[in-house]
């Protein structure tokens, strides 16, 4: 597996450790050479020098003599012959072997003369582990640390030995995982040995080199102590924009393989990006002080302003025809006509600073277009970016690039006002013109978008980004428009999903795109945005193996007795150790992770964030550690179902032992579980707050994409087993077209191997059935019978805002509700049930606001024991989506008003009593009771608040007889507003006897 | 009009907020012996912090209701009736007086059963109560009714029940007699910040529970 560590942050940490060692060695130098020269050469602890002065060839000239003294005939053979070798290693290789025959005192001189010729940071480690606190370290520190008392000393020199013997740090020599972490460790090692020595009473030139390497090292301790930051959270700082960011200096820190930005403080980046973003809101002021003071003197107003690219009908599939055959090269004529009819034409900044580039806009591209009846598409940010380079904000842009922006915005302004050019809309984000431009494709996948661009890296972020609408241009040196061969595969993407059946290789992953033309509210199958999956991603995946057992594909009523569920048998693995935070696994597709933090820590195990982003780690508690789950662990690894919405185990994890512990995933950054987001939003506080888009079709949307998800696991094989919202995840934001992830793959029902939890409320009651009212579920095999009873349930709880259909009122045994099949709510043309037992509350309105269709499947699955499959599901629930968009069935999460024809036949409107509320109706049989009894006409929530007080006691005096009684609140209410004569029970009947007579 | 506008109003927060709720009711010693070490500021302080982690939860701020009851003085009183956690404004507690833990017990269970019936009739599912019990001292009254009433719920499965001795070990057999297996947990005056912390984290982590599943 590729290094953990970029090679961007390895290159820098290795040459800061250089640097630091030059230093140091430098200053060691010093030091050393200051003593000695002090205390005298030959202090009599050393034996004679081993060197004669000067060098020969670079390498000291040894004293023959001295290494010829006890030496064998064969070496000193072997010496005379190598020793005026203009090879040194052959020497230096004999000198070592003889140095190692040496006794120790023998090996000290040898260092030392070392130490004192021919400065080796190395032979003075090596020395120092020769010598004892009695000799050489003593006099070192005697100069050094004049005034200490004798413990300090005693202390330093302990010290000192310490961190010396840390320079012999085991990443030293594994150059490739050098990281941040480690060279901080070694920086902060040789920060502490310099430490340990206080030279201030030695001479200068030591001080002076102590303090180079303090400054060395104080540079790359404050470079290094910044912890690298994930693209993720870049993306989420204000005003950042990748393209601002590409251009700028922290692209030398940044390293794009593993996307992090290293050595750079957070708030660094931060008041960069928000000099940037002041800097484009002064132009972007500036330039609409601009336009205004234009207007004001009387530039001619724009013809057909009702042009509106956006509003025409977009692309739909099958519009691009003669771009089928493009494959590079200049467009031709038929094939440029085609895009600038078809799609929206616009440019970014970048192209429009050039002679040539502007030229061709203004003779060739917009008269064609213009002919065509489209205008060129220029949006407020890069009219800002050519403003702010006209104006020259910042002082850093070149005179001629100030020249080309201000024909630039010239000719956009004349062009403009001659009606060649259509001025984009602009929101209150002020982006880079490259990033509003991406911004606009994404807000309309449905449309095709044709960008004259330099840019290769934008063509690449483009697809990177899973963009399918874009055919990105620029201009050859003749003239001709024509497409990158680098963004060839975005082209590709495009023509494929709007040109119909014929594709290219580069395509062929994608699903077709069937929406008729009429139906633009079906939602375009779309790639996620995150790139996980893109080429760049360091983990390599697995190749699908679609090929399964006709047996296990299926597993129906019958099959699933075929095939034998495995029973776990309880059998413990053994591991030495569970690895935890910071510490580092391997997995079994060859590569190693540190774990980096705690991202949850569930029943089973716990799961880690890894450095490699994209991918978490679950490690298992130890007594979860089974072979039964190492076993079903492999098969799913071995069989990878490539579905991007499950998160499913990409490769086993091992500790440092080789023990099996866990697997690998992909991450499911940037989703919430289904119960804090999607179930909640029966409170409408959250929902305003954090989920504001959401409406009735985005829940029915979400239901289709769980059931398409559903689909394609069960055609692989897999079963969820335990169908509920813990294993559910979204993308709160995505409410236009709903993302869902599946997570807890490794509790799946796969290969034989049960999912052993069930929730009781989504059990199918055929279970209970054929296994009794406590099954166990590890022990059997689930069916897609079962399955589909569970995802109805789901769909169940999702289109109601998390209500069960079982829990009706007056329902104390929930089990029981299921096993019976009480199925709680009112059906089309079910006589008996009056719908008594329904929920009060929303739940009745939703219902109510349901069509007829969903209502009658509902009651198929949950009250007549019926099974739908899942294709009818999808039937069933476009149906409703198609309902709520011609506006038949309401698009409200929290309906309030009854459904009713359009001629209104069931129900009638009314002002409600209390509340004044003139938006809301009730059903006539309701509305004539209430007049036959004399009763106010109220809305259900003030009704319900009428039940309350109708609870509520409270006394009265009769105005007939004068007698106190008791009464209700509502009693009360209703004799103040006139609905009652105030009178006591008594006195009432009196009256109504005495005006019947 | 009598008292209808004020339920018209109470009934608000109910219909705006529909999803699942879990009633916490909050019985807390008010009797002066909690001005030792300051028990009775670590609790206002820790209730404090549970409301604002509650409201800081996406699934928590919609789900948790909190009752707050004091017994000190010479009897129980509901210090904040059943409100959400968003609309809660929470007013510390001043100790005084003795320890009627007996009035306060069956207080507590009265205003329990009112919010479920109120739930109820709002179509709204709840978990099952919460019921946790402060107190550092002897009851002044009797328990022994309220005990057999909790202890009944709670055989009948239709109570969650925490008891905190606050005296550091020194007096708590009437805190033993409420739950079925006498457990209580004693908390010193430092830990009582981290026992709200671990209530708050238990609140959130019922987003990924049915209420049905507890009936």
């Amino acid at each position: 597996m590729s290094n953990t560590v970029s090679s961007t942050e390895s290159e820098k940490c290795k040459a800061a450790i250089e640097e630091a060692d030059a230093r140091l060695r430098d200053f060691l130098n010093e030091t050393i050479a200051s003593i000695l020269l002090s205390a005298g050469s030959n202090p009599g602890d050393y034996d004679r020098e081993l060197f004669l002065p000067g060098l020969s060839n670079g390498y000291p000239r040894i004293r023959t003599e001295f290494l010829a003294e006890g030496a064998s005939e064969s070496w000193l053979r072997r010496y005379e012959q190598n020793k005026d070798n203009k090879a040194e290693g052959a020497a230096r290789e004999l000198v070592r072997a003889r140095l190692a025959e040496l006794p120790v005192s023998g090996r000290r001189s040898y260092y030392h003369d070392m130490i004192c010729r021919h400065f080796d940071l190395a032979a003075a480690l090596s020395f120092l582990q020769y010598t004892t606190a009695a000799d050489f370290e003593r006099r070192l520190t005697e100069r050094l640390v004049l005034g200490l008392g004798k413990e300090d000393l005693v202390q330093r020199i302990i010290d000192s030995r310490e961190v010396r013997n840390k320079k012999g740090h085991p990443t030293r020599d594994r150059e490739e995982h050098l990281d941040a972490a480690a060279a901080l460790e070694q920086l902060e090692s040789l920060e502490n040995l310099v430490r340990c020595f206080r030279p201030e009473t030695a001479a200068p030139a030591v001080a002076e080199k102590r303090d180079e390497f303090r400054a060395c090292a104080e540079k790359y301790l404050a470079l290094f102590s910044n912890a690298p930051i994930p693209l993720a959270e870049l993306e989420r700082l204000p005003h950042f924009d990748m393209d601002d960011f590409e251009s700028s200096r922290f692209i030398n820190s940044y390293d794009s393989e593993t996307q992090t930005l290293f050595f750079t403080p957070l708030h660094e980046v931060e008041s960069w990006l928000a000099a940037m973003a002041a800097k484009r809101q002064a132009g972007s002021r500036a330039l609409a002080e601009a336009e205004a003071r234009r207007r004001s003197a009387g530039a001619p107003l724009q013809k057909d302003l009702a042009y509106d690219p956006f509003a025409s009908a977009a692309a739909g599939a099958g519009a691009l025809v003669a771009m089928r055959s493009y494959r590079g090269g200049p467009l031709s004529a038929e094939q440029r006509a085609e895009l600038l009819e078809n799609s929206i034409v616009t440019a970014d900044a970048d192209f429009w600073l050039n002679d040539e580039n502007r030229n061709f806009l203004r003779n060739r591209l917009m008269p064609q277009l213009f002919r065509l009846g489209g205008k060129l598409v220029v949006d407020w940010d890069t009219r800002v970016e050519l403003f702010c380079a006209e104006a020259n904000e910042g002082g850093k842009v070149p005179a001629h690039v100030q020249q080309l922006a201000k024909q630039a915005h010239n000719l956009i302004s004349l062009a403009y006002d001659t009606g060649f050019v259509y001025y984009g809309g602009r929101d209150n984000q002020l982006l880079s013109s490259e990033g509003r431009i991406l911004k606009t494709v994404r807000e309309h996948p449905d449309r095709l978008f044709t960008v004259f661009t330099r840019r290769k890296d934008f063509c690449r972020r483009l697809l990177q980004l899973g963009i399918r609408n874009v055919i990105p241009v620029y201009l050859l040196p003749d003239g001709e428009c024509s497409v990158r061969a680098s963004a060839m595969p975005l082209a590709a993407a495009t023509v494929a999903a709007f040109g119909g059946a014929s594709a290219d290789a580069n395509t062929a992953a994608l699903p077709a795109v069937d929406t008729p033309k009429s139906a633009p509210a079906a939602p375009l199958p779309m790639p996620p945005v995150k790139p996980v999956e893109t080429p760049a991603a360091p983990l390599p995946v697995p190749p699908a193996v679609p090929d399964k057992t006709p047996a296990r594909r299926k597993p129906s009523a019958a099959a699933a007795e075929s095939v034998r569920c495995i029973v776990d048998t309880g059998e413990r693995l053994t591991i030495r150790h569970l690895p935890t935070l910071g510490e580092t696994v391997a997995t079994s597709d060859g590569g190693r992770l540190t774990l980096t933090r705690e991202l949850g820590n569930g029943g089973e195990g716990v799961v880690y964030a890894a450095d490699t982003p994209g991918v978490v780690v679950k490690i298992y508690h130890e007594n979860d550690l089974t072979v039964y789950r190492r076993n079903k662990l492999m098969e799913m690894i071995g069989h990878n179902p490539d579905i991007r919405e499950l998160c499913w185990p990409i490769a086993a994890v091992m500790n440092a032992e080789g023990e099996f512990c866990g697997f690998t995933m992909p991450s499911a950054e940037g989703y919430t579980e289904f119960g804090r987001s999607v179930m909640i939003l029966g409170d409408s506080v959250f929902a305003e707050q954090h989920m504001p888009q959401w409406t009735r079709r985005s829940l029915v949307l979400l239901c289709r994409e769980l059931i398409r998800i559903f689909k394609l696991m069960h055609s692989k094989g897999i079963l969820m087993g335990d169908v509920n919202k813990r294993n559910l995840m979204l993308r709160m934001e995505s409410a236009k077209h709903p993302k869902v992830m599946f997570v807890d793959c490794d509790s799946f029902q796969f290969g034989g191997y049960p999912c052993p939890v069930g929730t009781p409320v989504f059990t199918s009651p055929r279970i209970y059935e054929r296994l009794g009212n406590q099954p166990r579920y590890p022990e059997f095999l689930r069916t897609e019978e079962d399955e589909n009873y569970a995802i109805a349930s789901l769909l169940f709880h999702v289109l109601m805002l998390d209500q069960s259909p079982f829990s009706g009122k007056g329902v104390t045994d929930v089990m029981e509700a299921i096993r019976n099949y009480n199925f709680s709510y009112r059906l089309p043309n079910d006589p008996e049930n009056t719908g008594a037992d329904t929920p009060d509350g929303y739940a009745r309105m939703i219902w109510n606001n349901i069509p007829k269709r969903t209502k009658e499947a509902f009651g198929r699955v949950f009250k007549y024991k019926e099974i739908l499959s899942l294709d009818e599901w999808d039937s069933v629930l476009a149906s409703y989506q198609g309902d709520i968009r011609s506006g038949y069935f309401t698009d409200e999460l929290k309906p309030e008003r009854y459904w009713d024809t359009p001629d209104k036949k069931f129900c009638v409107d009314f002002e409600c009593y209390i509340c004044h509320r003139t938006d809301l109706n009730m059903p006539k049989a309701r509305f004539e009771a209430d007049d036959k009894r004399h009763e106010p006409h109220l809305c259900n929530n003030c009704r319900s608040a009428a039940f309350r007080a109708r609870e509520a006691e409270a006394t009265a005096v009769c105005t007939r007889c004068g007698r106190k009684y008791k009464t209700d609140q509502w009693m009360l209410y209703l004799q103040s507003e006139g609905f009652r004569k105030p009178f006591c029970p008594q006195c009432r009947e009196a009256r109504k006897r005495q005006f019947s007579k | 009009m009598g008292q209808f506008p004020s339920i018209f109003l109470s009934e608000q927060a109910l219909i705006k907020n529909a999803s699942h709720r879990v009633c916490i009711c909050l019985c807390i010693d008010a009797s002066l012996s909690m001005l030792n070490e300051n028990r009775i500021g670590k609790v206002n302080s820790g209730v404090r912090k549970f409301i604002k982690s509650c409201q800081d939860d996406l699934y928590a701020q919609g789900a948790a209701d909190v009752c707050i009851i004091t017994f000190g003085g010479r009897k129980a009183a509901i210090v904040h009736n059943f409100t959400g956690v968003r609309e809660i404004d929470y007013q510390d507690i001043i100790p005084d007086g003795q320890t009627p833990m007996g009035e306060a017990i069956e207080l507590a269970l009265d205003e329990i059963k009112k919010r479920k019936a109120l739930f109820a009739s709002h179509g709204i599912s709840s978990f099952k109560p919460w019921l946790i019990i402060m107190s550092d001292g002897v009851s002044t009254d009797d328990i022994s009714h309220a005990a057999d009433r909790l202890r009944a719920a709670q055989r009948a499965k239709k109570i969650k029940v925490m008891c905190i001795d606050m005296s550091n070990g020194t007096e708590m057999s009437d805190l033993k007699k409420l739950t079925l297996d006498g457990a209580v947990s004693s908390i010193g005056a430092l830990e009582i910040e981290d026992f709200f912390n671990l209530l708050s984290r238990e609140v959130a982590g019922l987003s990924n529970d049915n209420p049905e599943d507890y009936s």
